[in-house]
């Protein structure tokens, strides 16, 4: 398989930084992933879903009005039309399908936007499973509709009021729990982050964003685009819209941090762009640290980029020179929210307003053909969106 | 191989709770109490193996002016050796990575650290670590779970040094009413090593520790201590400690 890490990881980056405890649970995950996803049987449910109940293959759309105002030709991949609003039912639904071939009754998910755990409530929803989701306390108070759903789906949402009470202390809080229940649980991460396989599985899962896109592009545009752009905090829509495309070195890879109150404040989570390697979640990878090497405290205005984290294979890209990476800051993405909304009639989510930002920000060549990714929509937002 | 006196009972206390002072000096006060080896946490900001206990003890380290740092880790062991302890840190990987591992690993042998426990760190990501600890003659200290694989055991047990702990039940660390029976992981580390076995994770009962002793050489008391101390400072600590110690040894 391309891609394919060596012994789990990518390059330097990754691996498998846990205890003892989750190494058996570890392996067997790993073991029915390989031998499990890739049957004909398994393939056919997961399209199926992706199909009838996610609404796949999303459409790709050439943006008019943004193509005008940049000089840029601008094509969006509508991974904000997926059911339940965003690319993170992709990696839920497969996992959960996952969950229930091991025969596991009971799931465990982090999540910062809440896009995830919603996603993850649906899937647990729709294929009887029970569904407990670990959620910081600043998060659960920017994206209250967000929690309201997944508990209106039926799942347990627990406040995590540890730590800066985000995403980072949501995803400990949830390995704490698998730690504790292990035997009977499975843990959906909804990032490409954690110990291995979890970069490799939420990457495969996902993947089908890139795919689609890439067959999409060619298709109407005949022709590769130059730039494929994603907004990135753990990394996972990046990772799926990127991996169809790491192989063709004529297209370049542009990965929008957010950069919250600037690069220079101190107060973002650019960790591509100003971190440095380190061990969060149980992988190596590039992380926000202080100087005695604690996890720094990130900051974005987007629940889902404030992550001090960033996938491993992001990492591994990065390093390489492979990919590109930026930073937009909050009022840049909040300024482009309003721009994509009056000028294409979509609401994107604050965490995809940072990619659209980029495309006012970064110094892309004029006539450029850009793919972005439009993760999720706005809709968990309009409380942020009502009061900035 | 390396090999200490274990000690009927390893207390963990974390290096800056309540602050460095009063750690090292209670760490101190341990090893004359009975208890050679001593396991001191460098605290976290993210400890992923620790209960809601020692997670607020490294909270409460970390909001502690001056931080206790890798120099203090350092400088708790010189002060736990010069009263005949032997000091074991447990340290999250990345602050060992933050540090440098060879680095980590040449200071730790100038301040003469009996071991060092990550418990984060697995023996399949561990060459370097491995190699840096031969070179400077600082034991891993490995931590193995009534989960592992048997393909996985004799992998650790083979890299043992020191003593190996074994974590007494699933879950993170902290208090607990009843431990699993833990005879047969014991009995399969004793038949690929004679390295020195500690039992942790949730005990708080000298019955708990006089179970643990009649199958393993040594009991560790974490997240027990560390709340007595929270509770009623270092004298309720040391109580608490000495309450735990087989009635021969006080």
């Amino acid at each position: 398989m391309r891609g394919e890490p060596s012994e789990g990881r990518f390059g330097p980056f990754g691996g498998r930084f846990v205890p003892d405890t989750l190494f058996a649970a570890l392996d067997t995950l790993e073991a029915v992933f390989r031998s499990v996803v890739p049957t004909v049987s398994f393939r056919r449910e997961y399209r199926q879903l992706l199909s009838d109940f996610v609404g796949r293959p999303t459409p790709l759309r050439y943006a008019h009005r943004l193509s005008g105002d940049t000089g840029y030709h601008v094509w969006l991949k509508r991974e904000d039309l997926c059911h339940t609003g965003a690319h993170k039912i992709n990696n839920a639904l497969g996992q959960a399908l996952l969950a229930k071939r091991m025969g596991k009754e009971r799931v465990i998910a982090e999540t910062g936007a809440g896009q995830h755990g919603v996603a993850t409530a649906t899937a647990c929803a729709l294929l009887g499973l029970r569904c407990v989701i670990y959620m910081g306390e600043e998060d659960m108070a920017r994206q209250s509709p967000n929690v309201f759903r997944m508990r209106y789906l039926g799942a347990d949402v627990v406040p995590v009021t540890s730590g800066s009470r985000t995403l980072k202390d949501a995803t400990t809080e949830a390995i704490r729990d698998w730690l504790k229940t292990v035997e009977s649980s499975h843990y959906i991460i909804g990032s490409v982050v954690g110990p291995h396989p979890y970069p490799l599985m939420v990457r495969t899962f996902q993947s089908i964003i890139g795919r689609e896109a890439r067959r999409q592009l060619t298709k109407v545009a005949g022709h590769l685009p130059q730039y494929v752009v994603a907004c990135v905090g753990g990394g996972s829509n990046a990772m799926g819209i990127f991996h169809s495309f790491v192989p063709f070195h004529s297209v370049a890879l542009l990965a929008v941090e957010a950069g919250g109150h600037g690069l220079a404040s101190g107060e973002h989570s650019a960790s591509l762009c100003h971190g440095s390697p380190g061990v969060l979640h149980g992988a190596l990878s590039y992380l926000l640290q202080d100087q005695d090497g604690q996890v720094a405290l990130a900051h974005s205005v987007s629940a889902g980029l404030d992550y001090p984290g960033v996938g491993p294979e992001l990492s591994y890209l990065k390093s390489i020179g492979r990919l590109k990476a930026c930073a937009v800051t909050d009022d840049e993405a909040l300024a482009a929210s309003r721009w994509v909304s009056v000028s294409e009639g979509i609401i994107p989510a604050l965490e995809t307003s940072h990619a659209f930002a980029a495309l006012r920000t970064y110094p892309f060549p004029s006539g450029a053909h850009i793919l972005l990714n439009v993760s999720g929509r706005g809709d968990k937002d309009l409380g942020t969106l009502m009061n900035a | 191989m390396h090999k200490y006196p274990l000690g009927p009972v390893i207390p963990y206390l974390t290096l800056g709770d309540p602050d460095i002072p009063t750690s090292i000096d209670l760490a101190c006060q341990m090893v004359k109490a009975g208890c050679p080896v001593i396991e001191m946490g460098v605290p976290f900001s993210d400890p992923i193996a620790d209960g809601p206990v020692i997670q607020a003890s490294h909270q409460r380290a970390l909001n502690g002016v001056p931080r206790p740092t890798m120099p203090f880790l350092f400088e708790a062991s010189r002060a736990i050796r010069s009263v005949g302890g032997f000091p074991v840190a447990m340290c999250s990987a990345n602050l060992v990575l933050h540090h440098g591992i060879d680095l980590f690993f040449r200071d730790a042998a100038q301040a003469q650290l009996a071991g060092a426990l990550i418990p984060d760190l697995s023996i399949e990501d561990a060459a370097d670590w491995v190699a840096a600890s031969g070179t400077h003659g600082v034991p891993l200290i490995w931590m193995v779970s009534p989960l592992v694989s048997s393909q996985r055991l004799p992998r650790i047990v083979a890299a043992a040094n020191g003593f190996i702990y074994v974590i007494s039940s699933t879950g993170t660390t902290g208090v607990r009413d009843h431990l699993p029976n833990l005879s047969p992981l014991i009995q399969s580390i004793r038949l690929h090593s004679e390295v020195p076995i500690a039992v942790g994770f949730g005990i708080s009962r000298p019955d708990q520790v006089a179970d643990v002793l009649t199958m393993a050489d040594a009991a560790v008391v974490g997240s027990h201590l560390v709340d007595r101390l929270a509770q009623g400072g270092a004298s309720a600590a040391l109580k608490a400690l000495t309450d735990l110690l087989p009635t021969d040894l006080v």
